[in-house]
This record gives C-alpha cells, sequence and structure tokens, in this order.
C-alpha cells in the first residue's frame, strides 16, 4: 500500500500534465490552416526543366534478303521411245534462287535528352524553393491590412493582394494588374484594361480568374477606407458617388467630374493603396476585419497558416504569372523564388539578434538600431536600410491653447537642433537629416524654405516664445516609456523646452496609452499639447493625402493657404505648375509648422548573408526576388 | 470524497463570477483605445470612430457586458478583435507551449530540487548544505529573462547544441519540438527549483528530528530507507502543495520565459492582448487562467488524501 501511494505521489502531477499536453496536442484543428495543399516541413526544390524530345530518324538500311522464289523447271528424266515418235519424259524439280534486293526502311528514334539550359536560366531555376523566415517587426494583430493600418500587417498583406499598379523604386507608380491604359487630354476619363489573373485558392476560397466586376468592388471599398480613395471622391467626383463603368470582363473606365492626377500615383502606394479582393469579400464592411478566412488576393503568394501570436505562413501561388517588364521594388516582374515565406512574431530585440546569428530565421524586419555595431561584425549577417525611413518630428495639438499661437510653434521650430535630437535614436547610418515635408527620397521631396529646418538657436526661441500669447501655463508633453523610436526624443526635448521657457509635464505613459489620448478626440485634446512622434512612411505623401500636414490626422491642424494649394495640385495637368504649387506648400509649412521636422529614421533590416536580393528596401520590404544561396 | 468535490466546484462559481465582473470593469477603465491601435496613426479621426462603431465600443458597459455574458453562459469566450478569431481556440492553440514548457520545466525541477533538498536537510548545516542553498538563492533571485538571454548566449550561439529561440508545434516533429523547449524550460525550472529546494531541506530538517525517524535509526534501518520512507513520505505535503502551486503559478506567469524565447504561449496571449487592447481575447484568457488555478488547487486538496491516509473528505 506504501509503496502504491509513494508511486501516485510521485507520478501524479506528471501523468496529469502530460495528458493534458496530449489532449491538446490533438486538438491541433484550432490551428486556422487554410489551405492543407503542402505538409507544412516539406521543402519543394523546384527541378530543372528536362526537356523531352523526340527525334526522327531516317535510316537508310541495305540488307540482304534471302528469298526462296521457287522456280519450277521440268527435268528430263527419260525419253521413251514408242513407234512413230519419241515420248519425252519430264517431271518438274523447284530450283531455289539467291536474288539481292534493296529496301529503305524508316525508323523512329525517341531519345530522351536533359535540356541544355544556358547557365543564366540555369541560375535562375536554381533561386527557387526553400522557406524564407521573416521575424516581423512586431506582433501581427491582423492580416486584413485594408482594415489596419498596422505595418506588420502590410507586410505580409503586400505579398498576397495585387493592384493596379504598385511603387517601384522610385516611389512612381507602375503598372500591375493593368495591361494598358489610356487617360483622355481633359485629364477626365481613366480607362483601364487589366492582366488575366486568378485569385488564390484556399480552404475558404476556391481559386477563379479576377475580372472587372472584382476590381470594381475593390476600388469602391479603397474609396470608402483610404485617404487615396477618399481624395478620389473628394477632387474627382466632387464628392458624388464614384462611378466606375465596366466595358467587359477585363476593362473598367472612370468617368471623373474633375481632372485628377494624382490618381495613379495613389492607386500604387505602398500603404493604403488598393488592394484587389475577390468581389464578394470586397462588398464586406471596410471597418471591420474580413477575418482570416476572407484574406484572399491574386498576388505571387497566398496565405496558408496563421497562428497568432506565432507565425504567419504565405505559400507560392503555383498559377502566378510576374510581369515581365525588370523588378523594381514592388513594381515590375514580382517572382517568388521562396516557396514559403514564414513571418515569424518575436517579441524580445536580443532574442532576435541571437536568432539570426543561429540561422534559426533569416531576415529581421526591424531590427533593434543598437545592434548594429554587434550584428555587422558577424561576417555572416549584412544590414538592409529602410529607406525613404519613417519621419521623426515634434508634433503639436492644433487644438492646443497654447499651440494654437503659430509664434509659440516658431519658438519651438527655432529652438530644435535637429541633429542632436534625431542622433539620439541610434548610430549614425540608421538616421539622415532630412528638411522636406514630403519625406527625402520621394519625387516630392524639396529643400525650398529649409533655413527654418535644424537651427537650434535658443536666443531666437526664447525671443519668438516673448512676442508670443504664452503666458508660463502649464504645456503636457506625451512621450512614451516603451517605444524606442519615440522615448530618448521625449528625454531630450523636455529640458530642451524649460530652456526655451515653457513650463512642462511629462507624465509617465506607455504608447497604448498615449495612442488612446492622441485618438480620444475632443475630449481629449486638453489632456496633451506636444509628443514626439514618428510618421511612418506609406508611400502617398503628397499634399492630397498626407494626413499629418492636411489636418485630417489627431494633430488637428488646419491651414486655409494649404487647402487652397492642395486643390490646385489636385486639378493640375501641368508637371511644372505642381511642382511650384509643392514649393509654396513647403514654404507655407515651415511658417505655420504643424511639426517640426527632425529627419528620416531608417529602420534597420539585418538578414544573412545567404539571402540574396534584398539589399534595398524602399518603402517597405518585399520578398519576392529574393532566393537562398548556401 | 464526492460530496466534498462538488462543494468545492460549486464554490467556484462565486469566484469565477467575481473575476469576470473585475476584469470586465478593469480592461475598461484603462486607458487606451483599440479602435485608434487599429487605425494606425495616420488614420483620420473618422475611420477611428468608424471602427469604434463596427467593434460595438460605444455602446454602454453594461450592455456589453450582457452581451458578453450572454455569449458565456453559451459556452462562448467571444471572438478577437482583430482576425476574427474564437477566443477559445486561441486559447486551446496557446495552451499546448504552455502546457508543454511548465511540465518540462516541472518534471526538471522536481528531479533536480527533491534528492538536492533531501541532501541539504540530510546534511544539514555542512558544507554540502550550504552550496545546495547557496544554488537555490541563487536561482530565485537571478532574472529570469537575463537568465535565458545568457543561456541563449552560450548554449546556442557559442555552442550551438540547441535553438536559440522559437517553437516547433509537435506534429512537425518531435525531436525539434523538444529541442526548443530544452533552454526555455530549463530557465523556468530554475526558479522552481530554488523553492521546491529550499522547501524540501526545511521539512526535511524538522521531519528528521521526529521521534519516529529516532527509532527508524535505533531499530537499525538503512539509512537510505530511513530518509525516503519515513522521513520523505512525511515531509511530502508541502512539498506537493508548492509543486501544485508552481504548475498553476506556471501556467499563467510564463510571460517573460515566453518573450525572451519567443514560445507563443498563454502568458504572451494575454500580454499582447493587453498592448492591442483586445478585449474579449483579455477577458476569455484571464477567466481561463482562473478556472486553471481553482482547479490545480482543487487537485492539490484531494492529493493529500493519497498522501496522508489520515486524511478524509
Amino acid at each position: 500500500m506504501t509503496r502504491r501511494l509513494d508511486k501516485k505521489s510521485l507520478g501524479l502531477w506528471t501523468v496529469l500534465m502530460l495528458a493534458a499536453v496530449a489532449a491538446l496536442a490533438c486538438t491541433q484543428e484550432v490551428v486556422r490552416e487554410v489551405p492543407v495543399e503542402k505538409v507544412v516541413t516539406q521543402e519543394v526544390v523546384r527541378e530543372v526543366p528536362v526537356e523531352r524530345v523526340v527525334e526522327v530518324e531516317k535510316e537508310v538500311v541495305r540488307t540482304v534478303e534471302v528469298e526462296k522464289p521457287v522456280e519450277v523447271v521440268r527435268e528430263v528424266v527419260k525419253e521413251v521411245e514408242v513407234p512413230g515418235d519419241t515420248v519425252i519424259v519430264e517431271r518438274p524439280v523447284e530450283v531455289v534462287k539467291e536474288v539481292v534486293v534493296t529496301k529503305e526502311v524508316e525508323v523512329e528514334v525517341v531519345k530522351e535528352v536533359e535540356a541544355k539550359l544556358s547557365p543564366s536560366l540555369a541560375a535562375e531555376a536554381a533561386r527557387y524553393g526553400g522557406d524564407l523566415k521573416i521575424v516581423s517587426s512586431g506582433g501581427i494583430a491582423t492580416l486584413d491590412s485594408d482594415f489596419s493600418g498596422a505595418y506588420s500587417s502590410a507586410a505580409p498583406g503586400m505579398h498576397i493582394h495585387e493592384s493596379l499598379f504598385k511603387y517601384d523604386a522610385d516611389f512612381v507608380s507602375k503598372p500591375e494588374l493593368a495591361k494598358s491604359w489610356t487617360i483622355s487630354p481633359d485629364g477626365k476619363t481613366y480607362t483601364f484594361e487589366i492582366l488575366e489573373h486568378d485569385f488564390h485558392t484556399t480552404s475558404t476560397f476556391e481559386g477563379r480568374p479576377l475580372i472587372a466586376d472584382d476590381l470594381i468592388e475593390s476600388l469602391q471599398r479603397w474609396v470608402k477606407k483610404h485617404s487615396g480613395g477618399k481624395s478620389l471622391k473628394q477632387f474627382a467626383y466632387g464628392d458624388g458617388d464614384v462611378v466606375i463603368d465596366k466595358l467587359n470582363d477585363y476593362t473598367i473606365r472612370f468617368p471623373l467630374q474633375n481632372a485628377y492626377s494624382p490618381f495613379i500615383s495613389h492607386v500604387g502606394a505602398i500603404r493604403g493603396a488598393l488592394q484587389v479582393w475577390p468581389q464578394e469579400i470586397a462588398a464586406l464592411d471596410p471597418f471591420q476585419d474580413v477575418g482570416v478566412d476572407n484574406i484572399v488576393g491574386s498576388g505571387p503568394y497566398k496565405l496558408a497558416s496563421w497562428e497568432p501570436g506565432f507565425r504567419v505562413i504565405l505559400e507560392r501561388h503555383e498559377s502566378y504569372v510576374p510581369r515581365s517588364e525588370p523588378h523594381s521594388n514592388f513594381a515590375g516582374a514580382q517572382t517568388p523564388y521562396m516557396d514559403r515565406l514564414i513571418f515569424l512574431e518575436v517579441p524580445d530585440a536580443e532574442t532576435k539578434i541571437a536568432g539570426l546569428k543561429t540561422a534559426e530565421w533569416d531576415i529581421i524586419d526591424s531590427g533593434p538600431p543598437d545592434a548594429i555595431d554587434d550584428l555587422l561584425a558577424d561576417p555572416n549577417i549584412d544590414l538592409a536600410l529602410n529607406v525613404p525611413g519613417s519621419m521623426s518630428n515634434i508634433a503639436f495639438n492644433g487644438e492646443s491653447k497654447v499651440f494654437k499661437d503659430i509664434k509659440v510653434r516658431q519658438a519651438v521650430q527655432a529652438a530644435i537642433d535637429a541633429e542632436s535630437m534625431i542622433s539620439t535614436l541610434g548610430p549614425k547610418n540608421t538616421w539622415s537629416l532630412c528638411s522636406a515635408y514630403f519625406h527625402c527620397e520621394t519625387p516630392l521631396a524639396r529643400t525650398t524654405g529649409d533655413e527654418n529646418y535644424n537651427v537650434g538657436n535658443l536666443d531666437r526661441a526664447k525671443q519668438l516664445l516673448a512676442e508670443s500669447s504664452y503666458d508660463g501655463e502649464e504645456i503636457i508633453m506625451l512621450s512614451p516609456t516603451d517605444l524606442a523610436a519615440l522615448t530618448p526624443l521625449g528625454l531630450v526635448l523636455k529640458p530642451l523646452l524649460e530652456d526655451v521657457g515653457f513650463n512642462v509635464s511629462a507624465p509617465t505613459i506607455d504608447w497604448s496609452t498615449e495612442v488612446g489620448i492622441l485618438f480620444g478626440g475632443e475630449e481629449k485634446w486638453d489632456e496633451w499639447d506636444i509628443v514626439p512622434m514618428g510618421f511612418g512612411f506609406y508611400g502617398l505623401h503628397d499634399p492630397i493625402t498626407d494626413g499629418f500636414a492636411t489636418g485630417g490626422t489627431f494633430i488637428n491642424y488646419h491651414n486655409d493657404t494649404l487647402k487652397d494649394l492642395r486643390s490646385r495640385w489636385a486639378a493640375s495637368l501641368d508637371p511644372e505648375e505642381r511642382d511650384q504649387i509643392v514649393d509654396e506648400m513647403q514654404l507655407e509649412f515651415y511658417r505655420d509648422p504643424p511639426f517640426v521636422i527632425l529627419g528620416m529614421y531608417h529602420a534597420i533590416h539585418p538578414y544573412r548573408t545567404y539571402v540574396k536580393g534584398f539589399t534595398s528596401i524602399r518603402g517597405m520590404p518585399s520578398h519576392t526576388n529574393v532566393w537562398i544561396e548556401r | 470524497m464526492l460530496r466534498y468535490v462538488a462543494h468545492r466546484l460549486l464554490a467556484t462559481i462565486p469566484v469565477l463570477l467575481t473575476v469576470i465582473l473585475f476584469v470586465f470593469v478593469i480592461v475598461r477603465l484603462t486607458p487606451g483605445d483599440p479602435a485608434a491601435l487599429m487605425a494606425g496613426p495616420d488614420a483620420p479621426a473618422t475611420d477611428v470612430e468608424a471602427i469604434r462603431e463596427s467593434l460595438g465600443l460605444n455602446r454602454p458597459l453594461i450592455v456589453q457586458l450582457g452581451i458578453w455574458m450572454g455569449d458565456l453562459a453559451q459556452g462562448d469566450l467571444g471572438t478577437s478583435t482583430f482576425g476574427k478569431n474564437k477566443v477559445l481556440d486561441l486559447i486551446r492553440q496557446r495552451m499546448v507551449p504552455t502546457i508543454s514548457l511548465a511540465v518540462m520545466a516541472e518534471v526538471l525541477a522536481v528531479g533536480m530540487a527533491v534528492p538536492l533538498g533531501i541532501l541539504a536537510g540530510w546534511k544539514a548545516r555542512s558544507l554540502t548544505d550550504r552550496g545546495v542553498m547557496l544554488f537555490a538563492v541563487l536561482g530565485y533571485s537571478i532574472p529570469v529573462f537575463w537568465l535565458g538571454l545568457m543561456l541563449i548566449y552560450l548554449f546556442a550561439v557559442n555552442l550551438n547544441w540547441v535553438p536559440a529561440a522559437g517553437y516547433t508545434p509537435p506534429q512537425e516533429g518531435l525531436l525539434d519540438y523538444f529541442m526548443h523547449l530544452i533552454l526555455p524550460a530549463a530557465t523556468t525550472a530554475v526558479i522552481a527549483m530554488a523553492l521546491i529546494t529550499r522547501m524540501t531541506r526545511a521539512t526535511m530538517i524538522e521531519t528528521l528530528n521526529e521521534d519516529y525517524v529516532r527509532t527508524a535509526r535505533a531499530k537499525g534501518l538503512a539509512e537510505k530507507v530511513v530518509l525516503v520512507r519515513h522521513a520523505l513520505r512525511n515531509a511530502a505535503l508541502p512539498i506537493v502543495t508548492v509543486i501544485g502551486l508552481g504548475v498553476a503559478a506556471l501556467l499563467s506567469g510564463l510571460v517573460v520565459t515566453e518573450s525572451v524565447f519567443a514560445i507563443p504561449g498563454l502568458g504572451r496571449l494575454l500580454v499582447d492582448s493587453i498592448a492591442s487592447r483586445n478585449y474579449p481575447v483579455i477577458q476569455g484568457t484571464t477567466l481561463v487562467i482562473s478556472v486553471v488555478y481553482v482547479f490545480i488547487n482543487l487537485l492539490v486538496d484531494l492529493s493529500y488524501a493519497f498522501l496522508d491516509p489520515r486524511i478524509r473528505y
């Protein structure tokens, strides 16, 4: 009895827990695997194509054939003399003769030979296959990148969905689904013919051809949800219904009311771009998550499974045909070399680095900048920088009693030594100085008005503050304690503001709470005055869509001059006039600053050197045209 | 016994109801807006408002609570704000890595701690005892995240014996599954080991001074028999209590280990859902963890009857 009890006491917990593990492991149906076409661990290597060559040979064969023709001859056996005559008695004899004949015979010879590929084609074929493991920049809360503006949701989404156009490396829209297009001379009629692409087949969706109906519904979704689409409705259709005509299954037409020049640029933006969904999914409420079962596109990769908090697995869309134009960022040939893209969630920065060093994963999307030296010391690791990066800045609350006064904002602008502030974010190669309101390295990057950038003149700042309506009241600076791209800025900004003469309160706050206040609407306006901020690059920063500059976002900035300029810019079909308007807008921004630019902060993307084709990140990392070469 | 179990189960109902109400109110009082987090920093206020409305977040709190309680009564923990995953599915999915890690850590901890505790208790106040206690104090004092990172750099980055981090589900390869759990389990085990070692040592010292132990020695029993059959058995109750509560704590408290080693477990689900203000997941996960605590406590209590025949329910 005693022994039995001892065993129980020792094994009780182990047995219970193991049973629980086994039971849970057996109920793995909770993992939302969408298509189950491939075994998860299977690595499929695309074979070098083998040609079957049928060779027909004509062969002349000279043969000696032995014929045995029977020739009947008569042999005289004997002569019999009969009265009056002589009778000859004969008998038949068979004689065999050999005759030589010549014949021509056709012989068909079938040979299987391995195609002799050209070296370049063989190298291209060898790029196919394998898994690419990417550590996501953050937690992947949703895969509906139409619903959420989060970068970590957009990163897989860019490989799932197609658009009519996508940005190339210079941030210029180039055709993706568009086969051809025409714009009428008055700029009011856009006609697009699209390529014959197919939607993905998943466990919940049977793949089918993508046609004009899908595109039209997706465009209407874009109009409801994204700033590019909303601007189209506002400027091109005078806020009326967006009319899109279906000419046939592969051609659509936009009869605009007003000329609208940025249309094609907005459609191809990196984030907030048009995403083409099947019609029935595009028709769902764009302000709700479509749900994992509805993540269907026509891009080079399709969703295979999503285990929230762990990983998202994308598989190659086998029927995807890349465009013939050269690859450039998200434009041109998007060749899916990898069999699978696996986006992993790894919360700890040190662990991200350790896993990259041991090749547990291949790429880190936005790695910790303070690890640069350590990473570069490893010969197996290289770095790609995200260009243009996000714009670090100090943003004002346009509804703040203090910062409504232009002079107060100009005082802060004059005080800020941009270089010394942005250098707190990381080593020199992770940031760059930039005075362009519409982001550097983009078609709208300007230096106009930059005499007011990176000034760092405390005396001038104090003078401007003295000329302003500021009367020593407390201002609230929100700076989160848990965001590496913002926390150091707050630590430097507070003493600087105090040096200028502000009375600053800086409550301890985490990012989630800060977001709640910034977006809390009118009732939260008095809870903040100034914040260090980072505006991510969304690939659509222009006079129309840049919400930060035009009053659409939480900073509550309003400027009528800018309003007029943006309307003129939208309607103008003259490139020179549009350039001039951008210059005028930038000057106005520096006169009446909605925020003070510090510069561009470049996220680093460390990767194993065996990953090829991943050297340049323009806006967001693209994992097409990337392969592994060990 | 059955009556006792039924009584204990009934007693959990008010406990769980309190937890439900407490969690529901607390998460909504916490500053932060899930709609704003979803929309992203460049989103216009109108979009944030539209998302808030679509999620039902602008309804009165009492209505939201009523809807959740109604769903709960039907066994539905709700749907995640993001991705539209069922909360119960998410929890079940995350339980596998967490239970795997907890069991492995607890087996390691018990396997090391009980013999060490017996040794320290038997050789009390000796150099061996002091050595074991130093180890236990260190184990309890070292921050888990630091220890985890040190183990990663030593055994994964430098020696390349085990994977640095990550997780492989058992159905994708048992060897890989175990290899990925070794370092996190060892990291987690150190704290549990320290606690169990100290508890075992203390109870062993107490028990070894009892008269029946002296009697056992006087009648000439081998020291091993005295230690295991007489002393350890009588010292078992507090040790089992610590082990049981340790398992419960591990199931909910592996947040740091799971984060350092990138294990997609229950602790991380809770922390991630708090960061994104994913109310249904916060509520569901907290409720499930409470249920686990209640049931493990019940199992510990029931195990006393097996360990000590004098205890009757």
